[in-house]
């Protein structure tokens, strides 16, 4: 919990653009809220808003979603289902061997099979505890900076893409390229490309 | 160009912006100016250096202010530039410990002083002010180096003080 405690991890982002429209950010909250899976779809993943600090909480305010005039602060949510394949495969194979001879056939067609699958998976979900686990993300409204609590490649992408829905702005992540924009100006920064790697010591031959 | 090119075509100013301050922090005993005013900032017990022509040579050294040691200076003679490092800094009184990584501008671990707040609001408020003060600082910085690395006259004039403050260290070009 880098964001409320201990030490601070975050990924730093520069917000593109000003939201406009207050109100239509929370309908878009409320609307990608973390809603908790549901075994019968087969999805193994759920991700959504959620209360910065409790993860069951998802009645959202506009009050709720600020912290003082400027800071929106949220978490997201993301909730697993692994089912180890090793375990399915072994529990699919005595399913269909008990089909198999239940209704005394040579074989079972693939299709049906593939649903035999379907289902015993949908049961191992209903039975598994999701894992959860919280990003937060804190986003300074005045000076456009956002802060992302998360590391990992696949979950920075699924962040940027549900800020990106929530909010409908991009984010452009820190770098040396992006921070020198900010600091200088875009022109001066596209300098930065031409330049050649410096060698500090100069080396004599 | 699209951003994202852009972003990975100089990913090695964040090195050589930290090999920089490196530098600027030694030899200047560790005071240096930024937008905020005078901030001590410090190179701490670990600093990775890599080669920006062979990315597979690293030196990861640790210990008490290994920026200061002689492996560090001859890995500078080498060639090679400081990736990432842990450091600190001071600035009206407050503390900050935090690791910067060049290529990706990142800050981590970044311990931020003590906040006395009572409230959730107040503790989320003062932390990320302080923060948002620690990023100005490194920024400032920056904005420093980016001033200099762009103007090419300047830029020839601070490598060659840094050629010569490598000189000076220890066993450096042994």
């Amino acid at each position: 919990m880098g964001a409320i405690t201990g030490r601070m991890s975050p990924l730093g982002f520069y917000v593109q653009g000003q939201v406009e429209d207050w109100d239509k950010v929370l309908d878009e909250v409320v609307r990608y809220r973390f809603q908790p899976l549901d075994p019968e779809t087969g999805r193994q993943q759920a991700f959504g808003w959620v209360d910065l600090k409790d993860p069951f909480f998802t009645e959202f305010t506009r009050a709720g979603l600020f912290y003082g005039d400027a800071i929106v602060a949220l978490s997201m949510r993301v909730d697993t289902v692994s089912i180890p394949s090793s375990q399915l495969k072994l529990h699919l194979a005595k399913r269909l061997r008990d089909l198999r001879l239940e209704t005394k056939r040579e074989s079972i067609p693939k299709a049906e099979a593939a649903q035999v699958k379907e289902d015993l998976q949908a049961e191992f979900m209903s039975r598994v505890v999701p894992t959860i686990k919280l990003y937060e993300m804190v986003y300074n409204t005045e000076t456009g900076r956002l802060w992302f609590f998360g590391k990992a490649q696949g979950i920075v992408q699924t962040f940027m893409d549900l800020f990106h829905e929530t909010f409908g702005l991009y984010l452009a992540p820190d770098s040396p390229f992006t921070v020198a924009r900010e600091r200088i100006s875009e022109e001066m920064a596209d300098s930065l490309l031409e330049l050649e790697e410096t060698r500090f010591v100069s080396i004599d031959e | 160009m699209d951003l994202s090119k852009k972003i990975e075509g100089t990913r090695q100013v964040g090195s050589e912006f930290l090999t920089w301050l490196m530098y600027r922090s030694i030899s200047s005993e560790g005071m240096l100016q930024t937008s905020l005013g005078r901030v001590e900032l410090w190179f701490e017990s670990q600093i990775r250096l890599v080669s920006p022509y062979a990315g597979t040579e690293v030196n990861i050294l640790k210990g008490e202010a290994p920026a200061e040691g002689e492996e560090t200076a001859a890995a500078l003679y080498k060639g090679k530039h400081v990736e990432q490092a842990k450091m600190s800094a001071n600035f009206a009184g407050k503390h900050w410990d935090f690791t910067l990584t060049g290529p990706t501008f990142n800050l981590s671990s970044v311990k931020v002083p003590a906040v006395l707040a009572e409230t959730d609001l107040d503790v989320v408020l003062d932390r990320f002010e302080l923060l948002r003060t620690l990023e100005e600082i490194i920024g400032s910085l920056y904005h420093e180096f980016l001033e200099l690395r762009l103007d090419s006259k300047k830029w020839l004039i601070e490598c060659a003080h840094f050629e010569k403050w490598l000189a000076e260290q220890p066993e450096a070009s042994a």
